[in-house]
């Protein structure tokens, strides 16, 4: 064979060599490998199935107690800590005592401060707002027992610090009350997410149950 | 040689045929005469001057082979030899091929073939070797080429005479020597009784010099007839030979008187052809009076009375080979040729072929091996590629199956991560409410069992609630009045006794206590004194259990709810 012909076999050799490897390069080892990744994916899915269906079997009832237990926790929490958005401090404050034969005579915003935590993933904060109000009022002693008592039962976690009453009559009593207040402001949108019918979230199923 | 179907071209300086063979039987065969006196100047030019005759020839076939064609020649530049080895097969082979090279060279086309069949013990091994100018061969080839023939091998005349008197002589072994007659050359040849052939010999002298004869009587009877002289009387001269052979009686043709004028013409070479076999006997064969007869084959047997005119000069019995009379010279293929001898021959002939023929078919069967290769590594990834395609619709499938489980089972674990990440973040948030929030005192129900038991006897002045180091304490300053039946230390004492009885007081601590005097009006607004006893107290109350309290602990899930 003579040397043009042997450089001419070499030169197709390769040439050949380059188009099959270059095939078998973008077609034919991509396939394989997606079938090769495909094949893992599966086996790890039938793998989780297996071991899902067996966590289902075991404890479908005890996770359905519990999304039921934590919707309704989440529920109380944030209706609590929620401010209110039709009325100021100072309205609740009146109608409260209002509705109790009370006069407001003096309401004093005395603090506010606000304290945040990062909670969660994604370095989401739960802020929440401490208030502080002084409130001066006038009725009867009975009205101001159960305006306390409102107070202490409403919302906010609101909570009477401290009082000072002095009797004017025999009937009437003159008040000075310290109210303090938690409203929380801000907290991570996934807490309203989860188990929320509205939302497109993996649990929607089991937290239909617990929330109807 | 047991191809179905073979095309065949020869070429010598007198004609150039083309016969199509199948299964062994010639079935069209077409010839043109050539000037031989051209053969000379068809070299000079290449052989570009037989292109039309041969293009002629190829145009009287209805369909023609472009491949397998083979091209029986006659060379100006051949080299033959016959050699003897002692031993046989591959030794022989490189000793004949040796030997040849030593007279052509090393890079010299040649081909080597054993006569006879094969080595045995104590006996020769005859080999046939032959070679060709490389531009001869290329020469043919280009010609071939530009004809659109593409030829498979070259085989030269001379070389198919020695094979097939050596396989006639083997066939016709002990008795009988063969004598192969051609135009341009002859061969003897000899097998003892067991067939192995002892003798080959070719020589350069053939039927021409007979042939020559006759064109010299031609030639002079036309000039006598002062006709032109430059007609070579070639085909006329043959055709004489094959119609009257050798004039042994008188015989007029044509005004010609045959005997007279041929006999002394050809004697000269019938004479070198008797000695020359006679010699060749003599000194070629072992035992040459086991040798009886002489069987001429080939063209030359053909001639009228030529075993007449040999057998003059030899002690030996000779005929024509069977079938020979039927020779015709103007005829392709007929039996008797050099191409019937070739279409009729049981073993394969090493053709010739030029180096350029070599690389192209190398270059085919690189090619050939490429698209093979390439069709290979083809299938070979096509089938990897509809492997795994079928391998990923499988897949495919069975996971789509499943889809409905998997989505269940996804559910079910996400659920009990966000479960678990609810939780978390509920307990924080508690956490940090509880953490910034102060604690919550029972302030109302105290309060509110205060407002029923003060006023019998019981004056409250002022009421504060505070927290004192944390815990809520409601402290009273006041003062106690006797009543009917009791006295302002008894109210007291009564009062705190009540306050005590409350829920969620945890205890009550008096403080100072004085004796004071306290004015009233009566009834006729008469000012009166009487005596109470002032004082303080501390109640000491429970707190309200913040549900952030408890809320603030987070709940630890069970291990399966992890993720």
């Amino acid at each position: 064979m003579s040397t043009d012909l042997t450089r001419s076999a070499i030169t197709r050799i390769a040439i050949i060599g380059i188009i099959a490897g270059g095939a078998g390069f973008f077609f034919v080892k991509p396939k394989m490998t997606a079938a090769s990744d495909l094949r893992a994916e599966s086996e790890r899915r039938i793998e989780f199935i297996r071991a899902g269906e067996s966590n289902i079997a075991l404890h479908q009832e005890q996770l359905e107690e519990l999304v039921s237990s934590t919707i309704e926790s989440r529920k109380a929490m944030l209706e609590d800590l929620s401010p209110d958005d039709d009325l100021q401090d100072q309205q609740v404050f009146q109608r409260m005592a209002a509705a109790r034969g009370l006069t407001i005579t003096r309401v004093e915003p005395l603090r506010e401060s606000s304290n945040a935590k990062e909670i969660g993933e994604f370095g989401a904060e739960a802020v929440i707002l401490q208030k502080e109000y002084r409130i001066e009022c006038r009725g009867s002693f009975s009205g101001l027992v159960r305006f306390i008592e409102d107070i202490q039962q409403s919302n906010r976690h609101m909570s009477v610090s401290n009082f000072r009453l002095v009797p004017t009559d025999a009937k009437r009593i003159r008040c000075s009350l310290t109210i303090s207040m938690v409203e929380l402001t801000a907290y991570p949108e996934s807490l309203d997410i989860v188990f929320n019918p509205k939302s497109a979230s993996g649990g929607a199923g089991l937290m239909n149950g617990g929330e109807e | 040689m047991a191809n179905s179907s073979r095309f065949i071209i020869s070429l010598s300086p007198s004609h150039l045929s083309a016969i199509a063979v199948r299964r062994g039987r010639v079935q069209q065969a077409e010839v043109t005469r050539l000037n031989p006196n051209e053969w000379q100047a068809h070299w000079a030019d290449g052989l570009m001057c037989l292109d039309q005759p041969l293009r002629q020839i190829l145009s009287r076939f209805s369909s023609l082979p472009r491949h397998g064609v083979t091209l029986i020649y006659q060379s100006p530049t051949l080299t033959t030899q016959v050699t003897t080895a002692e031993q046989g097969g591959a030794y022989a082979r490189e000793t004949a091929r040796s030997k040849i090279r030593e007279t052509v060279g090393v890079d010299a086309t040649l081909c080597v073939c054993e006569l006879g069949q094969g080595h045995a013990a104590g006996t020769k091994n005859i080999m046939l070797a032959y070679s060709d100018r490389d531009e001869t061969l290329r020469a043919f080839y280009a010609w071939l080429n530009r004809c659109g023939i593409r030829v498979s091998g070259m085989i030269p005349s001379s070389v198919i005479s020695v094979l097939c008197a050596s396989d006639q002589a083997i066939q016709d072994s002990g008795e009988s020597a063969m004598f192969y007659l051609d135009k341009h050359s002859s061969v003897i040849s000899y097998a003892d009784h067991d067939g192995h052939l002892s003798l080959v010999r070719p020589a350069d002298i053939g039927f021409e010099s007979l042939t020559d004869a006759y064109k010299q009587v031609l030639r002079e009877y036309a000039e006598q007839k002062g006709e032109a002289t430059d007609h070579t009387f070639d085909l006329e001269a043959q055709e004489y030979l094959f119609e009257h052979g050798i004039p042994f009686q008188p015989k007029q043709c044509n005004g010609i008187e045959l005997r007279s004028s041929m006999l002394p013409r050809m004697a000269p070479a019938l004479q070198r052809i008797g000695i020359d076999l006679k010699q060749t006997i003599r000194f070629g064969i072992k035992d040459p009076l086991t040798v009886k007869n002489l069987i001429i084959l080939g063209p030359g047997g053909a001639i009228p009375m030529i075993t007449r005119a040999i057998g003059d000069h030899l002690d030996l019995h000779v005929h024509s080979f069977a079938g020979c009379d039927q020779y015709d010279p103007a005829c392709a293929g007929s039996p008797g040729s050099t191409e019937y001898a070739f279409i009729k021959m049981s073993s394969a002939v090493p053709p010739l072929l030029p180096r350029i023929a070599d690389e192209e078919r190398s270059r085919g069967h690189l090619k050939k091996a490429m698209a093979v290769g390439l069709a290979l590594a083809g299938l070979v990834m096509g089938g990897q590629y509809m492997l795994a395609t079928r391998e990923v619709q499988r897949i495919e499938v069975s996971m789509r199956a499943d889809a409905p489980r998997f989505d269940q089972v996804s559910a079910f674990e996400n659920a009990s991560v966000e479960v678990s990440q609810t939780q978390s973040m509920l307990g924080q948030i508690a956490n940090l409410v509880s953490t910034h929030s102060s604690v919550s005192a029972c302030w109302e129900h105290p309060l509110a069992k205060l407002g029923e038991i003060t006023g019998n006897g019981i004056r409250i002045q002022e009421m504060r609630g505070q927290f004192d180091d944390g815990e809520p304490v409601l402290k009273l300053n006041g003062y106690s009045v006797a009543t009917n039946d009791k006295l302002p230390g008894q109210v007291l004492d009564d009062f705190v006794a009540d306050l005590e009885s409350i829920p969620r007081v945890q205890s009550v601590q008096l403080g100072a206590t004085t004796r004071i005097e306290i004015s009233s009006s009566n009834a006729d607004d008469n000012e009166e004194f009487e005596w109470g006893s002032q004082f303080s107290l501390s109640v000491l109350l429970e707190t309200h259990t913040s549900p952030y309290h408890a809320a603030a602990k987070v709940p630890s899930m069970s291990d399966w709810t992890q993720p």
